[in-house]
This record gives C-alpha cells, structure tokens and sequence, in this order.
C-alpha cells in the first residue's frame, strides 16, 4: 500500500508473520492502521537511521506497548521499520531493545521531541528494565 | 539520621563529580561545569553547621579518618556531630539556574561525545563516555577554555552499557556481548590497548570488587570475574638489583598484573539459584522476592575464604529491581517508581519517583557519600552521613569507605625483613 507522509510516498507492505503467531517472530499487538501510523510518525519524525526507521505507538501523547517480542510473552514498545529492495518495501515488527537497540541520533530525537520520557530513554540506552 | 538534601533546578541527563568540579549533562546535549566548593560555601546554613555541610558535600572522607574515630569514641562528642547533621537536613538547600549560571558555573559547552551516552566515568583526570557508539575518552582540566577537552578520542566502537575504572583499566558491560576490559596502558605511553573479551555471559552493569569485576545481569543473575593481582617479575639490571627484587618479593611490593581466574557465578556466590546481583568493593548483593542476600569478599583471605555468606534480610519494597549500586553509606535500589537506600545503619530511604538518571561514588575519596538523582526538572544531590558512626567491620549493608590513610600491608618475618 502507499503511505504519504510530508509530501513523500512510501511503499509499506505488512509483514504476516509478525501477526499469525509464527514462533520466534515478534508479534504485533495493535491494530495494521495503527501499525501504519506508527511507521508514518517514524519518517514524519525522521526516527531514521540508514535502512530502518525506528517506532513507538502514542495515543494522547503518551507512549504504549505495541507488541510482543520472540518469544510471544514479553511486552515490547518499540517497533523497527526496514526498507527492503529497490525501489524501497517497507515493512516493520517489535522489537526488544534488550537485542535491538536505536541509535543515538533516534533516542536524541525521543529525548528532546518528548516522544518519550527521559527516564525511559536512559533505560532503554543502558538496557534496563522499563515498564510504562 | 535523615539524608541532608541539596537540588539545583535545571534538566539534566548525567552528572559526575570530581576534583571540585561538579559536571552536569544537560538534556539539550551541553555539560556545565560548576565550582562545587564555592557552591556549597555559600549554602546558607550559618557558620555553626560549616564543618558538617563540608563533610556532607566536600570532604566524605574527614570524619572516616582514624583519629575522628577515636574522637566519636565519646559519646558527648559524637552527639554534638549528630546534632549538626541532623540541623543541616532541616535546612532548604537549593540552587536555581539563575544563581548556578551567574555565580557557580564555570563553563557551559556542547558535549564532544556522542550523546545521549549510556553511562560516564571521571577517571585519571580524563572523562569517559560509553553508549550505542562506543567508548570515548576526553581530557578533563578545569584551568581550560574548555574543561571537557573538545577533541574526544574513540577508544572502542562497540555498544557499551555501562563503564567502571580500578586498577588502571576499565570495566564494560557489553550487554549480550558480555564483560569486556580496556587496560588503559597507564604504564606504556598512557595508550589504551585493544579490549579484551573477559566473559561472553551477558552483562548490563559492572563494579570492581577490588581487582575483580562484578558483571550484573537479568539474564543469569551475575557473576565475579576474579582476578588474582600477582607481583610481576621484575628484570634486574644488575646483580646489586639482588636485594630490591628480594626486598619486593617479601614485602609483597614492586608492580603487579592482575590475571583473570575465571568467573563465579552469582548462584555459587549465595549458594542458591540467584536474582539480580551487584556488588562493589568488599560487598556483594543479591535481591528479590522481597529479601536481599548478603555476602562479603575479602580476595585477601588468609584461608582462602574470599567469598563468605552474611545473611539473607527482608526488603520492604516489592517490585522488580531495574538496577542497583552500592556505596559506603548502603545500598542502593532502582524500582520502576522508586529509589530506595538501605543505610548502613537505621531505617530504609524511599525516594519516591522514576528517576531520569541516578549515580553513587564509592570509590571517591570526596564524595562517596553522596547519591545523585536527576528527575524531570532538577537534580538531588543526597549527603548520606551516618556511617561515620557505624562499625565498619560489622556492617551489612554498605562498602568499606575510602580514608586517605595509608594502607601498610603486613610484612611477614622473613630472613630479608630480620636483616633489614
């Protein structure tokens, strides 16, 4: 499907797996137009780093669980986009950020918009624990 | 006794304290460099409480000295002490930015590291800085334009988790890529050598337990990287180098290296399948399920009982922890919603509130009984002062201090030590 975002056109086709309970593939656990929106915000934001932009799913400002990770139990808030082939696909899954962290230009970018709060970008920057 | 209380307002990620500067990183990507002494100086607490706001924010290790130990074997004397203490925590101590830039700050520059940065390290004069992008390392002289030096050199480019120095290296948590060193070549041109792999078992935080390295994990709860600190064999230049090589060996001086033994898990540590552990020093901790395991570690042991069991004690605040420090006045716990200080003596501290960032110091000579803590609109800078008045042999909860005595180690009767 097509996905505008400031101007631009993107090419976002969703990913099965990371919905019909494939093991070891995380899982979505908001609905594909919120899963979308997560991705719009992501580009829109520029939460970009090379190939993959990187998610978070708000609702009223505030920062929510959005899936679960590989093994189908822990609570992920996290979501990793990636464009694959040319001209770019994307496609996005949850992530742990206990494997797969964001770069410090992304968390830069959450700290000072206020995408999250503070206290919970250091946890995820030194892979602590964090419950929201 | 009460933790004496000082905020500055302001929006801070990190903070260090060393050398009469207090660094603050502040959430926009700058540090501050600000003139601690004069700071507290001009705290208005009035001349009667002036020794005790010094030993509360300036100078920890005044009153761990021997002969103020003697002093406080007076009961009068120590209540007077006691008293002043517990004036000060009474007292408002707070700066606001107005007042922290026009009178205390010495420097306000953007941080040359790639920021936000996991965790920082002031350590031989030199600031380090690790995060998604590495290890960083950038000269520190508060007599500089720029106190931070702004030139960083990258000394490692993997992500690190956190960082902790001793004995001339640094420790780094690697997250799932394990324990890692960096022997910072103190002794050969001060040129870092290349990291070294210690342990491929995950690894989120790290302290040194003396020469040893503490890895803490939420995976398999932690382990000691023990290390042995062996006397090097020294080259002789020449036959009259005989009797200094003969006078080291004896004395148990000369330069050492430390050699890795292996690791020791957490689950040996408290002879039980262990929670998140941590340690520092000559204490190491394991907590959960409400209760929190003891053990002391003395690598010095006559009988080869480094590692021995205190005790298992009740906690009161449920919850999982997120982290957790040790310092010469407790422990410190993070819990999603609150920080809590087991004090080395008296009741636990909940500091309400998910912190931004927090920190101790146990391995300062200065400031090791202060706890930062950043929350959203300013930083609390703690003074923990009861463990002056502890029983540092018998204490539970809480590593030995940092005294700026000199350590005389033992010399056994030898031969070489009867002729000298």
């Amino acid at each position: 499907m097509k996905v505008k975002i400031n101007g631009g056109e993107y090419d976002y086709v969703p990913n099965k797996k990371h919905r019909n309970k494939t093991p070891k593939a995380s899982q979505w656990r908001i609905s594909q137009s919120l899963e979308i929106a997560s991705f719009s915000q992501s580009i829109g934001e520029g939460w970009l780093d090379g190939n993959y932009s990187w998610g978070l799913h708000q609702v009223s400002g505030s920062c929510q669980y959005l899936g679960v990770d590989r093994d189908h139990i822990t609570r992920v808030f996290i979501a990793r986009f990636e464009a694959k082939a040319t001209p770019a696909v994307w496609h996005g899954y949850p992530v742990n950020y206990a494997f797969e962290r964001p770069p410090e230009s992304v968390t830069k970018n959450w700290l000072s918009s206020g995408a999250l709060a503070a206290a919970k970008v250091r946890k995820i920057i030194q892979g602590k624990r964090c419950s929201l | 006794m009460q933790p004496i209380k000082l905020t500055i307002a302001g929006e801070y990620w990190d903070s260090q304290i060393y050398q009469g500067i207090l660094y603050l990183f502040t959430r926009d990507g700058a540090i501050k460099t600000v003139n601690w002494d004069p700071l507290v100086d001009g705290l208005s607490t009035g001349q009667s409480l002036r020794l005790a706001a010094s030993c509360a924010f300036q100078r920890s290790d005044y009153l761990y000295n021997s002969n103020f130990q003697m002093i406080f074997s007076d009961a009068d004397v120590k209540n007077v002490i006691q008293k002043k203490f517990v004036a000060l925590h009474d007292c408002k101590l707070h700066i606001d930015q107005k007042t922290l830039a026009k009178k205390f700050e010495r420097k306000s520059q953007d941080t040359p590291f790639p920021f936000p940065h996991a965790d920082s390290l002031m350590y031989g004069r030199s600031m380090y800085v690790v995060g998604q992008s590495g290890l960083w390392q950038a000269d520190c002289n508060k007599r500089n334009v720029y106190p931070v030096s702004r030139k960083p050199g990258r000394i490692w480019d993997a992500p690190v988790l956190a960082v902790s120095g001793n004995y001339g290296s640094l420790a780094l948590s690697a997250g799932r890529e394990g324990l890692w060193e960096v022997d910072l070549g103190w002794s050969e041109y001060r040129q870092p050598k290349k990291a070294k792999n210690i342990s491929k078992r995950p690894c989120i935080d790290c302290e040194w337990l003396y020469y040893s390295i503490f890895a803490s994990s939420y995976d398999d709860s932690g382990y000691l990287a023990s290390f042995s600190n062996e006397l090097e064999h020294v080259k002789k230049n020449s036959e009259d180098d005989d009797d200094i090589d003969d006078l080291h060996s004896s004395v148990g001086q000369g330069p050492r290296k430390r050699i890795f033994e292996g690791e020791i898990d957490s689950s040996q540590i408290f002879k039980k399948l262990g929670h998140y552990s941590w340690g520092v020093k000559d204490k190491v901790y394991s907590g959960g399920n409400k209760k929190i395991s003891v053990s002391s570690y003395n690598p010095w042991d006559k009988y080869g009982n480094a590692i021995q069991q205190v005790g298992t004690y009740e906690l009161e605040h449920a919850g999982s922890i997120v982290s957790a420090g040790v310092a010469s006045f407790g422990v410190v716990i993070e819990y999603d919603d609150a920080i809590v200080v087991l004090p080395s003596k008296g009741k636990a501290v909940m500091l309400r509130g998910e912190p931004v960032n927090w920190r101790v110091f146990p391995k300062s000579l200065h400031y090791q009984n202060h706890l930062h803590v950043i929350y959203g609109d300013h930083i609390a800078i703690y003074s923990f002062n009861h463990d002056y008045f502890v029983d540092q042999k018998n204490k539970i909860y809480g590593s030995r201090p940092e005294t700026n005595e000199l350590y005389r180690p033992r010399i056994p009767q030898t031969r070489q030590n009867i002729q000298l």
